[in-house]
């Protein structure tokens, strides 16, 4: 049995604004073992980037708020901690990684000013010996002459670069667990396989734990041990790389599948794309929140109460559909 | 007999001036590009940012002018006209931008854009003929016609993108220059308009140059395939044999590099990360551009630029030692 690092249950987060509550994380439970890489998939708006948001207390309240659930870290609810203790565990036992690299460094203080900031308010120590392990961290992420890079503002630097300063940032501290949102979004094919690359290794060599979360399932392909997909604000799907890509079972996963395009299929097997749009999450429809889209709904989809995750496979293949394993689709 | 081609760009360059006059430097955005477009045909250009394929696609449209170099489209060298001779055949090269929301003007309706496209060709047209077209173009494009009175913001990233295709459409265009069409909208939607692209083509007969850097879109959309490295075509094929057969270490690396969901390929393929990053087209490389970051790069790529070179049926290669490699069975 492998032991988990960070599990969450039953996280509840929404967002209150005039037009009424917009529910981005609904009911959404998941886990990482240690040493894993675990990846959450979905598309732009369906609460991926609240949930890593809400596990790392970062929601803006108002209007965001967790209504509910538990963020285990080694056992230890995080939402229950203070402001004060959830500000040290940030940055020292979890790290996050953003999508924009320029966004999330300040442009008027230089890469070292920032790299050593963290340092120092994770660790006691003089502000040389701060720079000196930043240096260390910026060799660590292969950037070619660290001590001058430290002097660098970000506009200095390419968006590669700017990623790596930030995965710098990140692996300073020793953190347990490093977050990474979109971290390769940005970024251009050649440089995404490189700085990928970087983060697999960093985890592999160093014993850490990922959690990637992107709208991309060709990228984490290669490096995620587990996928989960998420769809309006809930987990659709989740199991294994291999029974995710090979052996789908919830709809929307097969219909994301099928609609994107891959270089080694023959071209002129027509994309089937998933019909229509995702729901707001302000007006949720009833019952299972795909059906609209779904090639295979039934009356009963579009009643009640959403379907619950069940499991369809060994390995811990779960899937949130009421036809799951009744019929073939 | 191969067909006539409708574009055809030759060894079209592109430099902006940068510091004083004296010096005389410049950004070779576009350096010596090459390629042909037939009829009813999609010729898809790939490359990182940076690479000069948005600045070969606006010279094409000659948003700007370019530095040397013919465009010759239908029979006549567009490079060197001047606007009056240009403005009837601007109608027929339209262009679909990368983020659809900035390039619709947020308080104009839908119908007032489309009608504005309409009207471009300076002729009379009764309200009935506008709306009617209005209509015809709504619908070639799967939106709906009470949809005209709606303004940009009411509408999805895909709706949007759908109508700055209708607004493309509006003058009747031969040839569409596609700047990374879907590269701002979410997976399942890239699909539908993906496909719309494919249907209009066939239904209109029309011919796109499909500016992208999702490799896998290009290739699926694409007949031929430029891959464009600091502003140089290095390899051109038919899209078909791009996955199989990449013979140009850079096309090879940029392929290897490409996410995919393929399970069973995804195991068992050898990856070439290559090391550092573009450079600076102001600070150009001599010689080969992909010099540095190339495997094989020896003392003759570091000194000689290699040109195109034909080495099988439709499919050219600028590297001086491609048949070297392979030998060396490629990647």
């Amino acid at each position: 049995m492998m032991e988990k690092l960070i599990e969450v249950k039953n996280l509840k987060t929404s967002f209150f604004s005039l037009g009424g509550e917009v529910k981005a994380v609904n009911d959404v439970s998941f886990h990482v073992n240690k040493g894993e890489i675990v990846a959450i998939v979905g598309e732009s708006g369906c609460g991926k980037s609240v949930t890593q948001m809400s596990v790392m207390r970062l929601i803006q309240s108002p209007p965001g708020k967790i209504l509910s659930g538990e963020v285990l870290f080694e056992g230890r609810d995080l939402l229950k901690l203070s402001t004060k203790e959830m500000r040290l565990f940030r940055g020292s036992q979890i790290a996050m990684i953003f999508q924009e690299p320029m966004t999330s460094l300040n442009p008027v203080y230089t890469i070292g000013n920032q790299v050593s900031e963290v340092i120092r308010t994770h660790f006691k120590c003089s502000r040389k010996e701060a720079w000196d392990i930043g240096v260390k961290a910026l060799r660590d992420v292969d950037i070619p002459e660290p001590e001058l890079r430290m002097r660098n503002y970000p506009f200095e630097m390419s968006g590669g670069m700017r990623q790596r300063v930030l995965i710098a940032i990140a692996v300073a501290c020793n953190s347990k667990l490093i977050i990474a949102d979109e971290p390769t979004t940005a970024l251009d094919v050649t440089t995404q396989a490189q700085v990928m690359d970087l983060l697999l290794n960093i985890v592999k060599t160093k014993g850490k734990s990922m959690i990637v979360v992107t709208h991309n399932l060709g990228l984490v392909t290669r490096y995620a041990e587990r996928i989960y997909v998420m769809y309006a604000g809930r987990i659709v799907e989740s199991g294994t790389t291999r029974d995710i890509l090979l052996n789908a079972k919830h709809p929307y996963t097969k219909g994301l599948l099928k609609s994107v395009p891959d270089l080694y299929e023959d071209k002129d097997v027509a994309l089937i794309p998933i019909k229509g749009s995702p729901p707001s999450l302000a007006n949720l429809p009833d019952g299972c929140a795909f059906a609209p889209r779904c090639d295979y709904k039934c009356e009963m989809c579009l009643t009640g109460k959403a379907p619950e995750l069940v499991q369809v496979g060994d390995n811990e293949h779960y899937s949130a559909c009421l036809r799951n394993g009744k019929e073939e689709f | 007999m191969p067909e006539k081609p409708l574009l055809e760009v030759v060894d079209l360059k592109k430099h902006f001036p940068i510091g004083n006059k004296k010096e005389g430097r410049a950004v070779k955005a576009v350096d010596g590009v090459s390629f042909s477009i037939n009829e009813g045909k999609t010729f898809g250009l790939v490359g990182e940012s940076g690479c000069g394929k948005t600045t070969t696609g606006k010279c094409i449209l000659r948003i700007h002018t370019p530095t040397a170099g013919q465009i010759i489209y239908d029979g006549a060298d567009i490079a060197t006209m001047d606007d009056r001779e240009l403005s009837p055949i601007r109608r027929e090269i339209q262009l679909i931008f990368q983020d659809p929301y900035g390039s619709l003007d947020p308080r104009q309706s839908i119908g007032s854009i489309l009608k504005e496209a309409i009207s471009a060709d300076h002729k009379r047209h009764s309200k009935i003929e506008i709306n009617e077209r209005i209509r015809e173009l709504l619908e070639m494009v799967e939106l709906s016609f009470e949809m005209k009175d709606r303004y940009p913001h009411e509408l999805s990233g895909g709706q949007r993108q759908r109508l700055g295709i209708a607004r493309a459409l509006a003058c009747k265009p031969r040839l569409i220059v596609c700047d990374e069409p879907v590269s701002a909208l979410d997976v399942s939607i890239q699909a539908q308009i993906i496909n719309l692209f494919r249907t209009l083509q066939q239904k209109l007969g029309l011919t796109y140059l499909f500016i992208a850097h999702d490799l896998a879109v290009v290739k699926h959309i694409a007949d031929d395939i430029g891959v464009m490295y600091l502003g140089t075509l290095v390899e051109k094929m038919n899209a078909s044999v791009f996955h199989e057969r990449p013979l140009h270490p850079y096309t090879q690396a940029l392929l290897s590099a490409v996410p995919t969901t393929n399970y069973d390929v995804e195991r068992k393929r050898t990856r070439i990360v290559l090391d550092g990053e573009v450079p600076s087209p102001v600070h150009a490389p001599s010689g080969c551009p992909f010099h540095p970051r190339c495997r094989y790069a020896t003392a003759k790529c570091r000194e000689e630029k290699p040109q195109l070179r034909r080495i099988a049926d439709n499919h050219d290669v600028a590297c001086h030692y491609v048949f070297e490699n392979l030998n060396k069975g490629g990647c």
